[in-house]
């Protein structure tokens, strides 16, 4: 990064900060009250006053696509914040004392893999009730097979190097040399996939408000905002196109600082 | 030998987890099959009634050996809702599923790795620089969102195909796989992107190795050293990374097959879920998870073909995969 | 009450409100229908719950069997019940006695002929065991039932029931069918063929129907689960119809080739509140809800401002009950609202969840209005959108709730369907209403034989649950059915059911 202007990680950076602007923002002031409804602006396009125009309940769309970002960007960094942690936690003792513990590990983690994230989701929102936290839970716990085998493979890696065998050798205790040696230098990695995993959180919550079991209504979520314009897309298409080019600027940035760290690593 | 008692051991563990899960599930989410068959009609007391009836107040473990039991010797139940058997309801929708995935598979393939290796050779290149943008785009677009937009400009404006018009397979071979075909690249799609980035990259990497510069130095001609030495070293993360994402296809196709109105295995899933009608879903969620298993297991067959050195490493190599899910 | 024979105009005569159908299939038999044509229609949800006719709950289900199961009696468009297996009754001057003539050579899909066997098999199995409840609780009031001959059937029952005669539309099917489940067998206008689950189910015109048969032959109804995708498929043009689109999609189809037709739901939308936990045991919180909202404005948002407000669990189509007084009850009235609620002890309002069933996007978008307008006396509602089997399990047979927004249908069109369910201790008040003074207002009207009484009373259990603010009456919503322009004949029905034998082409 130091040694030439990154172009990836500039514009990434520039467009998430973008995005994240508006939500910031959004928490304090938002034009409109985003839930407010208006019979006599139900479904008009952009104008002055709206500049992304108003919804099928009259309802601002520029200020519910600044919750929604919000909202969306919440459960998605819970959802990696879960996944991370969990995942590095059992990644890294299977991966580094690996034998039985780590064959049960591994067989557990496959069968959640195996799992439908959807149906995941849809017993844990079940259980607990639709509620944001629980979309974050849910989400969050599907997400941790793929932390936990990426962390593991790195562990599995790194334990046979040198410098973890000298480590050792001068009596640094397991603890030590899993989280104060290994873990910094998988660092790159983990969080080049630490934001390519918020991307997908980000996805993920879209598909799960699409299907009814994500975020509750009146709030709004980018996801749910894209699935309930589908009926108006002929008289409204505002209303989908806006929160899906946040969306899809939101991802995109993630997904172009992600790439600027790799290459930064090469 | 070893290796593959050893793997048929460990999938059938997994097997019997994930089945033991999903009725575990079934056991604490609420509502209950007996109250969504009696719908409107149901009082307690017919509740109560029904359920015994349906042998559901006996106790949960014995109630998952039977199960099991069942399952082994090849009866995999009768569906609640439908009151037909579940294989035979299943049956029919895997088809359907396995198409889409397969053709949305092989549009990746076929797109992805011509288009990879000319980014390669050209790599710096306007067209290069162009896809770059392109492929990150594509990615960060919602599947369904793909989906609806396909069905409004494909479907409304061109009317190449008409929304919501899915002919069975039995009806119609052509119709049915022809209805398919824009639900498959909408899946295909950010798949495609994220394959093409990943070949492109590996066969940079792997271009820089010494034995091209070897061959080179030799007098080959740059064509030559691509096809016969590089590309078959750089497709060993990209076939790990084509394998998953055919399982994800797969799984993903929930959705899909929602946006597109499509009766597939996704569609059978979702209500199945709503309607506690467990026995079919575990038997959706063993097949799917088998299907993943044995993709994952013929991956792992075709590495070792591949590329005989590596045996502990190859997880290693996995990370590539992480990016789907 | 008088003998019936062939037509009787028994409930109520006229409804229809201000919407009428093409008037098709009476008079003009559409001359040249050529006895050939499919057409697919497409439904919310799959008939996934129950195909038996019997043990059918769902609406969704209830509306399209009605095509393929009959009763002795069958609704008409307008309401009356009119003679289907049944040829003409009598009911004895006691009024406890119905003798029913069966019509000759009705035929079942399997080609049996229906016998008085049949009939009682049918009514018995309806009529249930003794610890149950009845699958039709008018028939727990049976004594006995006998076929002196061949063609007669003779009803006695232990009290008369002015409303009897609405039951006996429930369905008859052969006594020897013993898988009702996956053996379709009726004797109505269409036969079932297949079904293939959560993509179609296929119907044909029954050649031996003792009535008219049906004009258009083949009817597929595809399974459309995504309501959201609708609109685009009716636009792409695979299906020719649709029964239950949404004002705004119905706004969507404007310009295209298909007509909508506007007609009400029949049924009661309400936010209905559990009257057994804090704060709605409190009558004066509910009036207080009652006040703050304005069924006008909400729908104003939810369907264009077309549906019909309703103020108590009737609505307009009974126009022998419904009370358009009962909606003037509570006119919207913030400051009586606040008031009423410090005077209940909630000076500042509070906080409560609405349990909305996901599936049915008018109810949620009616919630979501409702949260902003009792916003402004204070009260936070939260909504907790469920499942629809979550919902019945929780909310409908666990009563686990403090209140839903959903829509209450009837079954069959008499007074008592809808309103039984309130009696304290039926089984399926799921709002835990008691009042004694209801329950006793009920029992008369059950009892008398006096129909001008027995409607004054009906009334006054009306009267009770708007007095009382048992429930937030919210409207009969109106439905909008998109049908292609080249089929014709299509009929409402004051009733939850969809009628496919009055459908033909248009050439």
């Amino acid at each position: 990064m130091k040694r030439k202007w990154n172009f990836n990680f500039t514009v990434g950076l520039i467009l998430t900060s973008v995005i994240l602007l508006l939500a910031l923002v959004g928490i304090f002031f938002t034009p409109y009250d985003p839930d407010a409804m208006n019979a006599s602006l139900k479904n008009t396009g952009a104008s002055l006053l709206h500049p992304m125009g108003c919804d099928n309940f009259g309802r601002d769309i520029f200020s519910r696509v600044m919750i929604g970002i919000r909202n969306t960007f919440l459960i998605s960094l819970a959802t990696v914040t879960i996944g991370t942690v969990v995942g590095v936690l059992l990644g890294a003792f299977t991966g580094y004392f690996g034998g039985i513990v780590d064959e049960i590990f591994m067989r557990i983690n496959d069968a959640l893999f195996a799992f439908p994230s959807i149906l995941l989701a849809l017993v844990i929102i079940g259980l607990l009730g639709p509620k944001t936290v629980n979309v974050m839970l849910a989400l969050g716990i599907a997400f941790i097979p793929s932390f936990a085998r990426m962390v593991r493979s790195e562990y599995m890696k790194q334990k046979n190097l040198d410098y973890v065998k000298s480590a050792r050798l001068m009596g640094a205790s397991h603890f030590r040399i899993m989280f104060v040696h290994i873990l910094p230098n998988i660092l790159p990695v983990l969080l080049s996939s630490v934001m390519i995993g918020f991307n997908n959180a980000v996805l993920a919550e879209a598909g799960l408000s699409y299907l009814g079991i994500g975020i509750q209504p009146p709030d709004a979520s980018l996801g749910r905002m894209l699935s309930e314009s589908q009926t108006y897309l002929f008289s409204n298409p505002g209303n989908a196109v806006f929160p899906g080019l946040v969306i899809v600027i939101l991802v995109l940035g993630f997904a172009l600082m992600a790439e600027g760290l790799t290459e930064s690593d090469h | 030998m070893r290796y593959f008692v050893k793997k048929f051991f460990s999938m059938a563990a997994t097997l019997i987890l994930v089945s033991f899960l999903v009725f575990a599930a079934f056991e604490v989410i609420p509502g209950d099959v007996a109250v969504s068959m009696l719908g409107t009609n149901a009082t307690e007391s017919s509740v109560a009634a029904l359920r015994e009836e349906l042998g559901l107040n006996r106790p949960f473990l014995t109630r998952f050996f039977e199960w099991i039991g069942s399952c082994l010797s090849g009866d995999f139940g009768e569906s609640y809702s439908y009151h037909m058997p579940v294989w035979e309801m299943i049956s029919e929708k895997i088809p359907i599923t396995m198409t889409m995935a397969l053709m949305s598979f092989l549009i990746t393939v076929a797109v992805s790795i011509p288009l990879g290796v000319y980014l390669a050779k050209h790599a710096g290149s306007k067209v290069d620089k162009g896809m770059y943008m392109t492929n990150q785009v594509v990615m960060a677009v919602p599947s369904f969102f793909m989906g609806i937009i396909f069905t409004y400009f494909f479907g409304l404006v061109l009317r190449w195909f008409v929304p919501g018009g899915f002919v069975s397979y039995d009806k119609s071979l052509t119709g049915f796989l022809g209805y398919l075909i824009f639900p498959s690249i909408a899946i295909a799609l950010p798949k495609i992107a994220m394959t093409v980035k990943l070949l492109r990259s590996s066969i940079l990497t792997e271009s820089k190795k010494d034995y091209v510069r070897t061959a080179y130095s030799r007098g080959n001609n740059t064509t030559e050293v691509l096809y016969r030495h590089v590309l078959k070293n750089a497709m060993i993360p990209v076939i790990t990374f084509l394998g998953m994402t055919f399982t994800d296809m797969v799984a993903g196709s929930i959705v899909v097959e929602q946006v597109f109105n499509i009766p597939g295995l996704g569609r059978i899933l979702l209500t199945s879920i709503s309607n506690r009608d467990y026995p079919v879903v575990e038997i959706i969620i063993l097949f799917i998870a088998l299907l993943i298993m044995v993709v994952n297991f013929a991956v792992d067959i075709l590495y070792r073909y591949l590329d005989p050195r590596i045996r502990e490493q190859q997880s290693g190599r996995k990370e590539s995969g992480k990016e789907e899910k | 009450m008088k003998k019936g024979k062939g037509l009787l105009s028994l409930i109520l005569v006229m409804l229809m409100t201000t919407t009428i159908a093409l008037g098709g299939c009476a008079g003009d038999k559409a001359g040249g229908t050529s006895f050939n044509d499919s057409i697919t229609i497409g439904i919310p949800q799959d008939l996934d719950d129950s195909l038996d006719p019997h043990v059918v709950s769902a609406a969704g289900t209830r509306e399209i069997l009605f095509n393929i199961y009959e009763g002795l009696l069958k609704y008409d468009s307008t309401g009356s019940l009119n003679c289907a297996i049944a040829e003409s009754y009598d009911i004895s001057d006691d009024n406890v006695t119905y003798t029913f003539t069966l019509r000759e050579g009705v035929k079942f899909h399997d080609g049996s002929t229906v016998t008085v066997e049949d009939v009682i098999y049918s009514i018995e199995r309806c009529a249930g065991t003794s610890e149950e409840e009845p699958l039709v609780p008018a028939f727990s009031n049976i004594a006995e039932i006998s076929a002196p001959d061949e063609r007669t059937v003779v009803i006695v029952l232990n009290a008369p029931d002015t409303e009897f005669l609405a039951a006996l539309t429930s369905a008859v099917i052969p006594a020897s069918n013993t898988d009702v489940e996956n053996n379709v067998i009726g004797t109505g206008p269409y036969r079932f063929v297949s079904r293939t689950p959560q993509e179609s189910v296929e119907l044909v015109a029954f050649e031996e129907y003792w009535g008219e048969r049906a004009h258009i032959t083949n009817i597929t109804l595809k399974v459309c689960s995504n309501a959201d995708a609708v609109v685009m498929e009716l636009l792409g043009g695979s299906i020719d119809m649709y029964c239950r689109i949404t004002s705004s999609q119905a706004a969507e189809l404007a310009g295209s080739q298909y007509q909508v037709l506007e007609g009400t739901m029949n049924l009661v939308q309400a936010m209905y509140l559990n009257n057994a936990v804090e704060p709605f045991d409190d009558v004066r919180v509910r009036q207080a809800l009652c006040y703050a909202i304005n069924p006008q404005e909400i729908m104003d948002f939810v369907s264009d401002g077309q549906g019909t407000e309703i103020g108590s669990s009737m609505f307009p189509a009974f126009s022998k009950y419904y009370m358009e007084e009962l909606n003037h009850v509570y006119d919207q009235d913030l400051d009586r609202a606040r008031e009423l609620l410090a005077e209940a002890g909630y000076p500042d309002g509070f906080t409560f969840t609405m349990t909305v069933p996901s599936n049915y996007q008018p109810h949620i978008d009616t919630a979501q209005v409702l949260v902003e307008q009792l916003e402004a006396i204070g009260v936070t509602a939260e909504i907790n959108l469920v499942e629809w089997d979550t919902w019945l399990s929780d909310v409908y047979v666990g009563r686990n709730f403090e209140s839903t927004v959903v829509g209450v249908d009837a079954s069959e069109l008499t007074a008592r369907a809808l309103l039984e369910r309130f009696t304290s201790d039926f089984g399926k008040n799921f709002i835990n209403f008691n009042s004694a003074a209801y329950d006793e207002a009920f029992a008369n009207a059950i009892s008398t034989t006096d129909d001008a009484l027995q409607t004054q009373y009906y009334q006054e259990c009306m009267t009770i649950l708007a007095e009382e603010a048992a429930n937030v009456y919210i409207q009969d919503l109106p439905t909008f059915v998109a049908i292609n322009e080249n089929i014709g004949g299509y009929e409402f029905y004051p009733l939850y059911v969809q009628n496919f034998a009055s459908l033909y082409i248009i050439e």
